[in-house]
């Protein structure tokens, strides 16, 4: 992650920062509708 | 490196599918998220090369990103996870945090600390490969194209195992992952810096 140290936005910080939307929250909520095994269901 | 590190989750949710996929990518995130409040008072640090953009700066983050606080800070997201989700989803997502220090010593310059805060003055480690930027984008995008296959070949099959939800979210989701991963490292290249 890079960033500049008079806190204006570089390549790094704009694709951290999407990067963190689009693959926690946007794919991370649509992930969620897959049949998955749920992960509170502990084995045995 | 960003996107190669969510490519990396990606692929890891197709062998541990019951560990959440958002939980996965906030995991091999995990240290840049803590890096940022650090940084921004002051406590780590970076320094841009005279050439700027992609992968052209020396970084400090001698907390986050040392060989120690990075291994702390995986065993303290793994213990926080297992709470609800056992003990195995723990280990899983302690060493995708882990995973993080693991990417970043190839590309870095020798800019990483091995103890906290740099204590002792060892050596820094890192094996620069940023220094051949080409070579570099191009690990991350094989690590996004082979997490996003993994992905999306596990998710159709669970889909179709299931029988309930059409394949067509699974293949969705696939491309969706896919397409992020080549935004993300495109965003890192070509932004201006």
């Amino acid at each position: 992650m890079q960033r500049h140290t008079n806190g204006a936005e570089r390549g790094s910080d704009v694709s951290f920062i999407v990067g963190l939307i689009l693959f926690v929250v946007v794919i991370g909520y649509l992930d969620a509708g897959l049949p998955w095994p749920r992960p509170w269901k502990r084995e045995g | 490196m960003v996107a190669g590190h969510f490519g990396l989750a990606a692929g890891v949710k197709a062998t541990e599918q019951r560990a959440p996929l958002w939980a996965l990518m906030l995991a091999t995130a995990w240290l840049d998220v803590l890096f940022g409040p650090l940084f921004a008072i002051g406590i780590e640090d970076l320094r841009m090369l005279p050439r700027g953009g992609y992968g052209n700066v020396i970084i400090h983050a001698d907390y986050t990103h040392s060989l120690v606080g990075a291994a702390i800070l995986a065993v303290l997201f793994g213990a926080v996870a297992a709470i609800p989700w056992g003990t195995r989803i723990g280990v899983v997502l302690g060493a995708v945090v882990f995973s993080h220090w693991l990417l970043d010593l190839v590309v870095h310059r020798a800019d990483m600390a091995i103890l906290p805060g740099n204590l002792g003055d060892l050596p820094r480690l890192g094996f620069g490969l940023w220094r051949a930027p080409v070579a570099s984008a191009l690990l991350e995008l094989a690590i996004i194209a082979v997490g996003s296959y993994l992905y999306w070949r596990a998710a159709v099959t669970r889909t179709r195992e299931a029988g309930a939800t059409p394949v067509g979210r699974a293949h969705l989701l696939g491309a969706l992952v896919f397409g992020a991963g080549v935004v993300v490292l495109g965003l890192d290249l070509f932004v201006p810096a």
